[in-house]
Parts: C-alpha cells; structure tokens; sequence
C-alpha cells in the first residue's frame, strides 16, 4: 500500500503549527524513518496518517484513494503507540485476538480461529507458551512485541510505530531493531516508525524523511541522507559536527583572520558561508605541507574506545573544534594539551550562512 | 568449622529506610479501638447478654426481618442506579470542557454537606403528590414518596458522591492512547467503552458501589421523612432501633443492630475479596 501525504497541515491552539503543509510519499512495501527532534511534528504526521489525528488541510491517499474522510476504525492501520498502550486487564492472547474479536458479527472469525490467529502471530514474535500472562507480567520489550503482534492481527495494510524502541533500555533496542529490519522483510508490510535516534533510523529504514518545524528536509536512503545532506539542520541532525563560518573567495573558504584556506575547491558563489564537518574528518595534518588547514591549541585529550577525541581551539573561533583521531593514526600520541597542532578537512559540506 | 547458614529470623519490623511502622501502628490500633472496636463490641456484649433463643427471636421478628429486607433491598438498588449514573456523572466531569463544570463537580459534593434532615425534607417536599415532581407523576399514577420508591430516591441523593469521587480520579488517569489503540483495532465506541473503559474503571466503580451501599444502610435522616414509614412497607432498620429505643425495649434494638452490623459486614467482606482478587489478577494497584 503506498501512502500518500498531500500538503497537510495542523495547527494546535496557542503552539506554532505543528504541521506546516507537509509533504511525502512512502513506497508500496517501504521502511521508512520520520526522523526529527522532538516537537517537529513527526509525531502528529503518524497520528495524522492514522486517522487519530484530524488536519486543518491537505489529504491522505492510500493507493491513491482518498482516505482523509476515512475514520481510524476504516483504515486498517496497524498503531504501535510509544507506552504500548496494551489492555491491562486481557491476557496476552486476549489482546492479540482484540482486533478481531472486536469485528462487526458478520466478519469475524470463530473463537477458535481468533485463538488460533494470537497464537501464530504470538510465535512470529517470539511470545509462545505466554498468552495466559496480563501486560503487567511481562518486561518492556515482551510488551512491544505484544503490542506489535496485536497490531498485526487486523491484518493491516500499513504499519505505524510512534518511537518504537524509546522506552527500552539499550541491549533491548538493538535486538528489537534488527528483529523488526527482519520481520518486515518477511511480511512486506508498508512500515512508517518514527525515531529521533539518528542512528536508528539509518540502521533500519529504506528511507528516511527528516522532519523539522512540521515540513520534510529531506528524503532519501540513508547513505544519501548521511553522505548529502540537503541542509545545515540535516547534517547537525545527523551526527556531531562543527561549524566554521567563513569567506569563500574563488572557491576556497577563509576562517576569519587567517591566510591559508580551510578548504578549498568548493562550488558556491563567493560570500559568507558556514563549513561543517564531522569530528571524523577532521585530521592531524603535522607536517603541515597541504594547501589547506587550520592551526590551533589542543586543549582537552581524551580516550574513547578505538579513538582519541581532542577539543582544540583556535584562533578567532568562540567554539572549539571537535576532532575523533582513530588509534590507527600513530601521530595521536604526540597530542598533547597546550600543544599547538595543526589540522586538516577530510570532508567537509558548505551551506549558506 | 562449617560455614554457618544464617537462618532468617521471622520478625514483623523488617528493617527499612521509611521509620515510623510502630508509631503509626500504635497510633492505628489505639484509635480503631477507641472509635471503631469497643462501640461495636460494646454491642456484641449486649447482645450476647439476651442470649441466644432470645436474640434470634427478637431478631427474626416479621416486622425486624421486613425492615432489614426494606433497608438492605433499598440500598442495593440506590447503589446501583449511583453506579451507573455517578460514572455517568464522573465521564461527563473529566472528559468535556464546558462553562459551569467546576460549579457542577462543586455540587456533586452537596449531598456530603447537606444535613440529611434537609435533604429528606425537600425531597418529600419534591416528590409528594402534590410537589413539583410528585404532582405530574401521581397523574401518571406512579407514587414516589411515602413508598420504597421515596427511600430509593433520599438513598440515591445521599450516595451520589461516593461514586462520583472514586471514579473521576481512576477515570483521569486512564491513558487516551488506550482507547485510541482499541480504535486503530476497529472497535466502535460501544465496543471500546465496554471492553476497554468499564474493565479499567471497575475496580474504582466497585468502590464507589461499595461505600454508596453502606452509606444507604445506615442512612436514617433523609429517609425518614420521605418514606412515611409504614410497617411492613416503608419502613427502614435503622428507624425500627430508634422506636424500639424509645419503647425503652433496649434489647429489640441490640438485637437489630447487632443483625445490622453482621450482615454489614459480611458484604463489605466479600466486596473486599472481590477487589483482592481483581488486584492479584491484573498485578496494578
């Protein structure tokens, strides 16, 4: 089912619009993340998409049928809610069964299939042996899984999570995340999560839809949304990063004060522009025989696993530089705090100021 | 030397960081007897006094048996109706947003303030035949006061904020997304109110049924003057042990109190049961 956002707007009384005519189109069969940080509205699109939330405009089309007057009871939406919002007083099987056993007389099914449906979908997601259990008996990621086995018993054609994994702890999220990549391979069902864990999003999604301040940034895979971000406010999203503000004259990009360019061979017209670059690519450069570079004080050194993470400062610069120098690179041993070192970029995206 | 295993000693003060178990036990203990334990057991002695022929056949009298079923019939049917509608009255307060709400939950309190004298009065006042509500109904030839229908009516009216107060808090904090998820399921309203909303508010309801129940048992002010207090047919326990009193037939009374208190207390105990049992079941509360 390929589903279809169409301009669509919601404001709440007395906040900024939560939505502000948004909108994107999830594939037939698709995983995708609406990535974003909090209050940008990925939220209300999910709910929106659902039916639980009304717009103020726009439409939603499913297959390319008009759904928006459709009601949440209509659409056939499997909803994971973010607390799971699991029946407290039904056992395991007996939330599962809901859905069906809530059908119209005429469409639903024996107790006995309904019994039998729970029990398939309970060892899809590896719940077997506890239908007789309440909510209140099992651990968080046991009633994620129930609340996802619930979902799938109406047989729904899209599938929404609303931040799926943000109330388990670590060890859970990670198992839980490559068992959901793996069970949506197995039952192709269109998928929309939503997440404001970068990370989460690029391990598991076919795309991702970053939202902010009720709009899409950008959609794309996430190679293309990590290695080409089409804003400011996508790479910083994406990862640490650093800011420089410079003066791009003939393609080269000056920090304030000094002769020799940042970086260079860069494609916009001259004027003000901000460099940003991930600690990553930022490097030692010590025999300082490059074209380009920046030279600074390293003041804080420390050690992370399999790196070293330095914070330098330099000259005309109020924030300092973040840099994730690998243990492969020998020169981090001569880092020290109070040193003078000099750096190169790697990598680095350029954005208007 | 074999390692000695430490045998638990059994104790009833576990050690814990929160001080204060036999402060507030000592102070528990000494205030249920002072107000709770020796009035009633006051009554038990009395009664054990009469001896047993004699306290059965006092407390099997037609008119004591007729009066206990009259109060007790009363008070279940007046908790049930405060059930359904103080739930009714609970939903409205916590789920809409209207002018004159906090007015209206202000009133729910009334009938805790209210002397029940009062009450009873203007109820009568209300409800004769030839009252504002009496009056179109005694056309319809249905007769509210001076009947068991009129002790239903003082009953419901005195009842109503037990329900009301217990339900509205279980019914805020009842998660929206519950709902919303039994919607994305395909349930309709019906279904959702029915299988997910009343399950989740039973326990407070049974509460709020419970406390309505035993207010009506022991409720005397307001129903007296609605019921007209015929023998056999309007008349209430409570007001049986006041006339027996002024008969100075103190061993009547006794007897009838002390039926009262048993039968009182074999339903607050099972109710209790009832609730232990739905708590262990779904593991919250």
């Amino acid at each position: 089912m390929e589903i279809q956002v169409h301009d669509i707007r919601k404001g709440f009384d007395g906040h900024a619009a939560a939505l502000n005519g948004l909108s994107l189109t999830v594939a037939s069969g698709e995983l995708m993340a609406l990535l974003g940080p909090s209050g940008s509205g990925k939220t209300t699109l999910l709910r929106v998409i659902a039916g639980l939330e009304v717009p103020d405009g726009g439409r939603i089309l499913f297959d390319g049928a008009d759904a928006s007057h459709r009601s949440v009871q209509d659409r056939n939406v499997g909803f994971v809610f973010q607390h799971y919002a699991l029946f407290r007083h039904m056992t395991v099987a007996q939330n599962v069964g809901f859905g069906l056993s809530a059908r119209p007389r005429s469409r639903r099914p024996s107790r006995r299939e309904i019994r039998r449906r729970a029990e398939e979908l309970l060892a899809l997601v590896q719940l077997q042996g506890l239908e007789h259990r309440y909510p209140a008996q099992l651990s968080g990621g046991q009633r994620q899984r129930v609340a996802l086995a619930r979902a799938l018993a109406v047989e729904p054609t899209v599938l929404l999570l609303d931040e799926p994994f943000g109330a388990l702890d670590a060890k859970v999220r990670k198992d839980l995340r490559r068992w959901l990549r793996d069970l949506h391979d197995r039952t192709g069902h269109t998928t929309v999560f939503v997440t404001h864990d970068q990370e989460e999003a690029l391990e598991l999604s076919d795309r991702v839809a970053i939202i902010n301040a009720g709009r899409v940034e950008q959609v794309g895979s996430p190679p293309e949304v990590y290695l080409r971000p089409a804003s400011a406010f996508v790479f910083g999203f994406m990862g640490a990063s650093n800011g420089l503000p410079v003066e791009v004259r003939g393609g080269a990009a000056f920090l304030n004060g000094c002769p020799r360019p940042v970086a260079d061979g860069i494609r916009v017209a001259d004027g003000p522009h901000m460099v940003y670059a991930r600690p990553h690519d930022v490097v030692l450069a010590p025999d300082d025989e490059t074209g380009t570079g920046l030279r600074g004080i390293a003041e804080a050194v420390r050690v992370a696993p399999g790196l070293v993470r330095v914070d330098m400062a330099v000259p005309g610069l109020d924030k300092r530089l973040e840099l994730d120098i690998p243990m492969s690179d020998a020169h981090w041993m001569s880092v020290r705090p109070g040193q003078p070192i000099h750096v190169r970029l790697t990598h680095c995206h350029v954005f208007g100021p | 030397m074999r390692a000695g295993v430490v045998k638990p000693r059994w104790r009833i003060r576990k050690p814990s960081v929160l001080p204060g178990f036999g402060l507030t036990l000592g102070f528990t203990l000494t205030y249920l007897t002072l107000i709770v334990f020796i009035p009633l057991s006051g009554l038990a002695w009395h009664s054990a006094d009469l001896g047993w022929d004699a306290f059965w056949s006092l407390a099997l009298a037609p008119r004591t048996v007729q009066a206990l079923r009259i109060s007790f019939g009363a008070a279940l049917v007046a908790a049930v109706v405060n059930a359904v509608f103080g739930a009714a009255v609970a939903w409205v307060l916590v789920r809409y947003r209207f002018p004159g709400r906090r007015l209206l939950d202000a009133a729910v309190d009334l009938p805790f303030a209210l002397p029940t004298a009062v009450a009873g009065i203007s109820l009568a006042a209300l409800y004769a035949p030839n009252g504002w509500i009496g009056q179109p109904l005694a056309d319809l030839g249905v007769r509210i006061a001076y009947t068991p229908a009129g002790i239903i009516v003082a009953l419901v009216f005195v009842g109503l904020p037990f329900v009301v107060r217990t339900v509205q808090p279980v019914l805020q904090d009842l998660d929206r997304e519950v709902e919303e998820a039994a919607a994305t399921l395909g349930a309709g309203r019906a279904r959702t109110v029915r299988s997910v909303i009343l399950p989740a508010l039973a326990p407070a309801l049974l509460t709020g049924f419970t406390l309505a129940f035993a207010r009506g048992v022991g409720e005397y002010g307001s129903v007296i003057f609605i019921a007209g207090n015929i023998p056999f047919v309007s008349e209430i326990a409570p007001l049986l042990i006041v006339i027996r009193l002024e008969e100075f037939n103190t061993a009547a009374a006794t007897a009838i109190g002390a039926v009262m208190l048993m039968l009182s207390f074999a339903l607050l105990l099972v109710i209790n049961m009832i609730q232990g049992w739905n708590r262990a079941r779904f593991g919250h509360g």
